[in-house]
């Protein structure tokens, strides 16, 4: 039995569409920094101008709103304004480790995966975070989750040469798209590879070249690049 | 420093959350790991001036004995 419609049809159900217009972290970060501003006026008024004028118990009210409260806002609404505009090529790019993935996918004439589908406008926006998003319930969440990690590993300076991918890159992930072509379906080695294809045993690069240029490709370790580290 | 933190724990409280609130708006210009790291950083200090009021609060009601 040919198993390739059944995992086309689950894994396009699945795939996100592009966020347009207002979105929840835009949203959020509107509240978060309404609440900082509220918070940091608050404070100052409270502890450095009517102090002497509050009562003892109004005072500590006040206080507990602008230590408490709405710092507890400023933090959900600046996450969520961090997790949405993780998702931006930019983002990914602020870190120097990966200047040389997005420099490549950038280059018209390199032959890697990423360049080859950043130069035909496959993907408009988000390129990093559209292939390296898992499908299902919490793919968005766990490459938010990497994200933060990759951030803090870079800000405390505890990353480790050579950069690796960890995990694995399911199918899942090239097929969330292609599976919509009518090139992709009708290609008679992908009709016959289906229970490999499907279960992973065989992965989309293995065939199409690899995503990103090789460590080789990149000079050998990204430390020997960078200045000052 | 040390005098104000024990003089007045809640205004020092009150310092550190000022100075956490102010970094967290590192995370609303532009997207940098610099500006993520402030993020992170003004988290930090936002709970830590939550903990100091917290206690200076709990200490004050155990003085007077309201608890």
């Amino acid at each position: 039995m040919n198993t390739l419609p059944i995992f086309l049809a689950s894994v396009v159900q699945a795939a996100p569409s592009a966020p347009s217009g207002a979105t929840v972290g835009g949203a959020l970060g509107t509240v978060g920094l309404l609440a900082i501003a509220t918070a940091i006026v608050g404070l100052v008024l409270v502890e450095f101008v009517w102090k002497s004028r509050l009562a003892v118990s109004t005072y500590r009210w006040l206080m507990l709103l602008g230590l408490l409260v709405l710092p507890a806002f400023a933090v959900v609404g600046s996450t969520g304004n961090t997790f949405e505009h993780m998702k931006s090529v930019e983002a990914c790019g602020s870190c120097h480790v990966m200047n040389q993935f997005v420099d490549d996918m950038h280059d018209p004439g390199s032959a890697s995966l990423a360049a080859r589908h950043f130069a035909s406008g496959a993907i408009p926006k988000d390129q990093c975070y559209a292939c390296h998003t898992s499908y299902g319930l919490f793919g968005s969440a766990a490459a938010k989750r990497d994200g933060m990690r990759h951030w803090t590993l870079y800000a405390t300076g505890m990353w480790k040469e050579p950069i690796v991918f960890s995990g694995s890159y399911p199918n899942a992930n090239c097929v969330g798209c292609h599976a919509k072509q009518p090139e992709f379906r009708n290609e008679p080695s992908h009709q016959a590879l289906t229970v490999e294809l499907t279960n992973d045993r065989i992965a989309c690069h293995s065939c199409h070249g690899l995503p990103h240029p090789s460590r080789t490709e990149r000079g050998g370790d990204l430390i020997s690049t960078m200045n000052g580290r | 420093m040390r005098a104000l933190l024990f003089q007045d724990p809640i205004r020092t409280a009150v310092v550190v959350q000022l100075v956490g609130l102010c970094l967290l708006t590192g995370a609303f210009f532009g997207i940098s790991a610099f500006g993520i790291g402030m993020w992170m950083l003004g988290i930090g200090l936002l709970l830590v001036g939550v903990v100091l009021y917290l206690s200076a609060v709990l200490s004050d009601l155990r003085r007077r004995q309201a608890i």
